[in-house]
């Protein structure tokens, strides 16, 4: 019996190439799309795991609320939390361990890298056991003349010389001996440490916001609590370890309680990559959401593949009524029909999955490339693996098997054998049903996927406040090496032909780091002094970047009484007049209505937050700008005030180039470079470069959404293809008649594109309303976000796309099937 | 004259066998007439009745249809000579089976652009009521008997009005009282003055024509007329 099931399943598979082909090619791409999902759906949720005892260990998170603004939100934390931290949560928590991260220049013999060490507490290796390749990894928190690096750092700096015991210099003036290699840590993890160093408080004194200060955020702290200690316990009692621990003194600010201005939480290891959404991380975060929108997209693919067999073979169904009726005439009971057809579903299934692992095998290093990941399709080392395909199989095959199982078994056998007229076709109904609901899924991504590239495309050409296109940032100007040149190299730079232009900021466009300083307003505005973004720049930077003020004037040489002398320069207790630049969105802070009102106010500003200098400075403002986008336009744009400093004191310069020579241009900045600097490698940047990076993740999802997408409708198409083909087989005497009573082969066209075209009208009416719910709702995350009118637009577009998708799939058949002679249809009736 | 085929030859073609199903066939029908052609299976009847009814092309020869030479002409003009012209009936009745008695009536105006829905609808129930078949309207075609569906396969074949009615053994799937059934309704097109075609193996059928055209083995072979009755 089951030899005969084997047998007829194959032999349907042979003889019926195209119903195959279709049936088992759908089912493999469907099947490979899903595979590919779940790789990275595993790979998303591992993020960490690989760690051992990684589950007791737990980041601190920082949220400052600065009077009179927005909360600012750190992973980062204030670097004297530590030692609080163990003595407050004694017995709760064992381990508490900072990193420190900061670049340098790192040189070995001739070879010089731009490259970010982490120093660490000794005993950070108690909550993050890397395994070493070579080496103790414990030797590098020892002292702190050594380090330990990745396979890849040591690949890099000593090609194939053995890395332990070399030396690599630091910016020049730092020796520290390799003692060690640790394994290249996997992309699964939300760490990116290339150097591990010992964190040594003696280096920084001259930098308290490094490790001091309680409102600055430098350093990253993890925690391990005991065991059965969960983090919400540790989370419970935070406020009260503020409270008791923090130290904050803002001068001419009384802060009673800390918790007012700081807050910790605690964020479990694991957790952090798809849960975490404060700025600061490592790497850009994952998202949960992401997750579970593509997991959803594997279930809709595999459910349009499924669709298409449970379509394909019960329209096939009345051509094998014959087989089924004689099996049934022969004694054949009904659950062995069932049994039959379910076997040959699971057949199909299997082969379908033979096809879609060699196309997953196939596809797998682009996808890697493209995910930056190392996903693997390890079936026979992976147990999880190769029993999800099994059980993914058996789903398939019984939700794809079922209903033709019962349509087909349900065949009465004196009918279909005795009758002149065909067996009536009773699925047909189920079968409309099911496409409109492949294309209603296949609709509701067309049209999603245009709303998320829409917003992308959206975000990164919406008008930022300035010009980023042509502009050059080099970096690390205030650097002990470069200091003393900072000033020549822009002048320098401002000779090169190609450059039109240069100049210096405190902060890179987007920027990097977020300052604050607190500001009293003008007399009779109120009292209560506010925390305020400040940025400063070189006289010249706004005329660069195209920025025109609303009102009042940009910085100039005309008036250098504006320039903000540096923290050092100023006596204690000091009154010292300046001009300032204001942001719009500054102006209701500081009950201005309009720009021009603004124009002329005096603002108090205490110059520095983290010493307790109490140097006051009278800013009066000079001009009002235009918000400038200088971060991703997920964030609103924080009031601003922009002081004018001397160009020296400044860490970044911006050059402006020429089109069309860039290439000779950069080659001869890196020249001049060189020359002025030969100790330090140039780091340099384009700024539309560095903006376009801020939405990279964002743009990769977009991808990857539209690439499943693309073949949600390639499967549903296929299922099309095949139906149109059966339709067109099932109605050729139809047709035939038609043509004899003088349709023309128009009409014919005509009518089957209207056959297929009325499902997808349908699913158009059930798409839009999904699709418009969640896309409204995920369009809700964004600040600056595509007005939501261009919807209808998109979605009748989506529609339309889908319908003319559908009649490209359809019309071969229908012009063939139109085209054929009617006596063909007649003459075997 | 109606139909003039001169030396009308017919050869299909497979990859290894080359089969003459007419040879050099010449026929001339005038309006009017009621034609039978007999002859054994295989002989060419259907053949000739494709070609009469423009669904299949000659090998060589002419065909004049009303005294148009029609070869050479494209098929959306040849559906345009036919849907003015001719009706079939079919042996297996070829109705669709999806749709109801009246919608196959129905299909036959459906690509007459000179006739407006209203009219097409007054067309069908009067020929619905002449053949008796009006209650049956929004029946399916396999709720009806044999001898029913012919007769809804003959109201569509005449309710366009056609010169000339190709019958292709319209008699062969039904009793015998089913079949006179037919017969008679075809003699009183004929009587109209409705031009038919008729094959069929039945001698007594055939004698409702006028004239017999016996083919054997894609020849005429003979012609006999009757006397008008």
């Amino acid at each position: 019996m089951l030899s005969s099931y084997i047998k007829t399943a194959i032999r349907h598979i042979s003889r019926h190439k195209l119903y195959s082909f279709i049936n088992i090619g759908g089912l493999a791409v469907g099947l490979a799309a899903c595979i590919l999902i779940l790789l990275f759906v595993r790979d998303e949720v591992s993020y960490d795991s690989w760690l051992p005892g990684i589950e007791r260990v737990h980041r601190m998170e920082a949220t400052f609320y600065p009077p009179g603004r927005a909360p600012l939100a750190f992973v980062n934390t204030p670097g004297p939390a530590r030692d609080p931290l163990l003595s407050y949560f004694a017995g709760k928590i064992e381990e508490a361990a900072r990193i420190y991260r900061t670049g340098h220049s790192m040189s070995t013999g001739d070879r010089t890298f731009n490259e970010r060490v982490t120093y660490v507490d000794d005993n950070f290796f108690e909550l993050f056991s890397l395994p070493m390749v070579v080496g103790e990894r414990e030797a590098a928190v020892r002292d702190s003349t050594s380090l330990i690096l990745s396979e890849a750092m040591a690949e890099k700096f000593f090609g194939r010389q053995p890395a332990v015991g070399k030396t690599i210099t630091f910016d020049n003036e730092t020796d520290y001996k390799v003692v060690g290699v640790f394994k290249d840590i996997p992309s699964n993890s939300h760490l990116v440490i290339d150097f591990i160093a010992y964190f040594d408080l003696n280096r920084y004194t001259d930098q308290p916001w490094v490790a001091e200060s309680w409102l600055s955020a430098n350093v990253h702290t993890y925690i391990k609590t005991a065991p059965g200690v969960s983090v919400d316990e540790i989370n419970a009692a935070a406020k009260d370890f503020v409270d008791a621990s923090a130290v904050i003194q803002i001068p001419g600010f009384p802060v009673d309680t800390p918790s007012d201005i700081l807050a910790f939480d605690f964020i479990s290891v694991p957790d952090i990559h798809l849960h975490a959404t404060k700025a600061g991380g490592m790497k850009p975060p994952g998202s949960i959401a992401a997750v579970y929108i593509f997991s959803a997209v594997a279930g809709l693919i595999l459910l349009i593949a499924c669709i298409n067999f449970m379509n394909l073979a019960t329209a096939r169904a009345l051509q094998r009524a014959r087989e089924v009726s004689m099996r049934k005439v022969l004694g054949a009971r009904r659950g062995q029909l069932i049994k039959q057809f379910l076997g040959e579903a699971t057949v199909t299934s299997i082969l379908a999955l033979v096809v879609a692992v060699a196309m997953v095998e196939l596809a797998l290093p682009a996808y890697n490339d493209f995910l930056g990941k190392t996903l693997e399709l390890s079936l026979f080392t992976d147990p999880w693996l190769a029993g999800g395909l099994v059980a993914l199989i058996v789903l398939v095959g019984v939700i794809s098997g079922s209903y033709p199982a019962f349509v087909l078994s349900n065949f009465r056998p004196a009918r279909v054998l005795h009758s002149a007229t065909s067996a009536s076709d009773s699925g047909s109904k189920v079968r409309s049903g099911l496409v409109v609901l492949q294309f209603a899924i296949s609709i509701g991504l067309i049209l999603s996927t245009g709303v998320v590239y829409g917003q992308m495309i959206y975000a990164q050409s919406m008008n930022l406040g300035f010009d980023k296109s042509q502009k050059l940032t080099l970096q690390g100007l205030r650097d002990d090496q470069i200091q003393a040149k900072a000033a020549t190299i822009g002048l320098e730079m401002a000779k090169l032909p190609g450059v039109k232009g240069v100049a210096y900021a405190s902060d890179s466009i987007p920027q990097r780091s977020n300052n604050n300083t607190i500001v009293e307003p003008p007399q009779g505005q109120g009292s209560e002094p506010l925390v305020i973004e400040q940025m400063s720049v070189g006289i010249g930077f706004f005329e660069l970047y195209g920025v025109e003020p609303l009102a009042g004037r940009l910085f100039s040489e005309d008036f250098r009484g504006d320039l903000r002398p540096q923290r050092d320069d100023i006596a204690p207790d000091q009154v010292i007049n300046i001009g300032v630049i204001i942001n719009q969105s500054s102006l209701s802070r500081i009950g201005a209505l309009t720009p021009e009102d603004a124009i002329g106010q005096v603002l108090r500003v205490r110059i520095g937050l983290v010493s307790n200098q109490t140097s006051t400075a009278n800013a009066r403002i000079v001009g009002v700008i235009p918000d400038m986008h200088m971060r991703s336009v997920r964030f609103d744009v924080a009031p601003m005030i922009f002081f004018v400093t001397e160009n020296r004191n400044l860490d970044y310069l911006s050059l402006e180039l020429e089109g069309g020579q860039i290439t000779e241009t950069l080659a001869a900045i890196d020249n001049l470079w060189a020359q002025l600097v030969p100790e330090v490698p140039i780091a340099r940047e384009f700024v539309d470069e560095r903006i376009a990076s801020l939405y990279t993740r964002e743009a990769e999802r977009a991808r990857m959404f539209a690439g499943f997408a693309l073949f949600a409708v390639l499967v549903a198409c296929l299922g099309l293809y095949g139906l149109a083909s059966f339709a067109a087989d099932r109605r050729t005497k139809e047709i035939g008649l038609r043509k004899i009573m003088g349709a023309s082969v128009g009409d014919i066209v005509k009518m089957l594109l209207w056959q297929f075209s009325k499902p997808v009208l349908i699913a158009n009416l059930i798409a839009w309303p999904v699709a418009f719910y969640f896309m409204s709702g995920w369009l809700d995350g964004f600040i600056y976000r595509l007005d939501l009118s261009v919807l209808p637009v998109m979605a009748a577009a989506a529609g339309l796309l889908a319908l003319l998708v559908a009649w490209v799939t359809v019309a071969a058949h229908a012009a063939r099937v139109a085209r054929s002679s009617p006596i063909e249809a007649l003459r075997y009736e | 004259m109606l139909i003039r085929m001169n030396d009308i030859t017919k050869i299909y073609q497979t990859d290894e066998v080359e089969t003459t199903a007419l040879n050099k066939v010449n026929i001339e029908i005038k309006k009017g007439e009621f034609v039978a052609v007999m002859g054994p299976s295989g002989c060419g009847k259907s053949t000739l009745l494709n070609i009469i009814g423009m669904l299949d092309n000659p090998s060589s020869g002419n065909f004049f249809f009303l005294d148009e030479d029609i070869a050479g002409y494209s098929e959306s003009k040849l559906a345009d000579i036919r849907k003015q012209n001719i009706g079939f009936i079919f042996q297996s009745f070829n109705l669709i089976d999806e749709l109801t008695v009246q919608e196959n009536i129905e299909l036959a105006l459906l690509y007459h652009s000179d006739v407006s829905a209203k009219e097409r609808r007054q067309r069908v129930v009067e020929v619905m009521e002449r053949m008796g078949i009006a209650h049956r309207a929004g029946h399916m075609p396999s709720q009806l008997s044999g001898g029913q569906q012919q007769r809804v396969a003959v109201a569509r074949a005449v309710v366009a009005n056609p010169h000339l009615i190709l019958a292709d053994e319209p008699t062969g799937n039904l009793d015998s009282v089913h079949g006179e059934e037919v017969m008679a309704m075809l003699h009183e097109l004929n009587k109209q003055g409705t031009t038919i075609l008729m094959v069929t193996h039945s001698p007594t059928h055939a004698e409702h024509a006028r004239r017999t055209i016996n083919l054997f083995d894609g020849h005429v072979v003979t012609e006999s007329l009757r006397a008008a009755e």
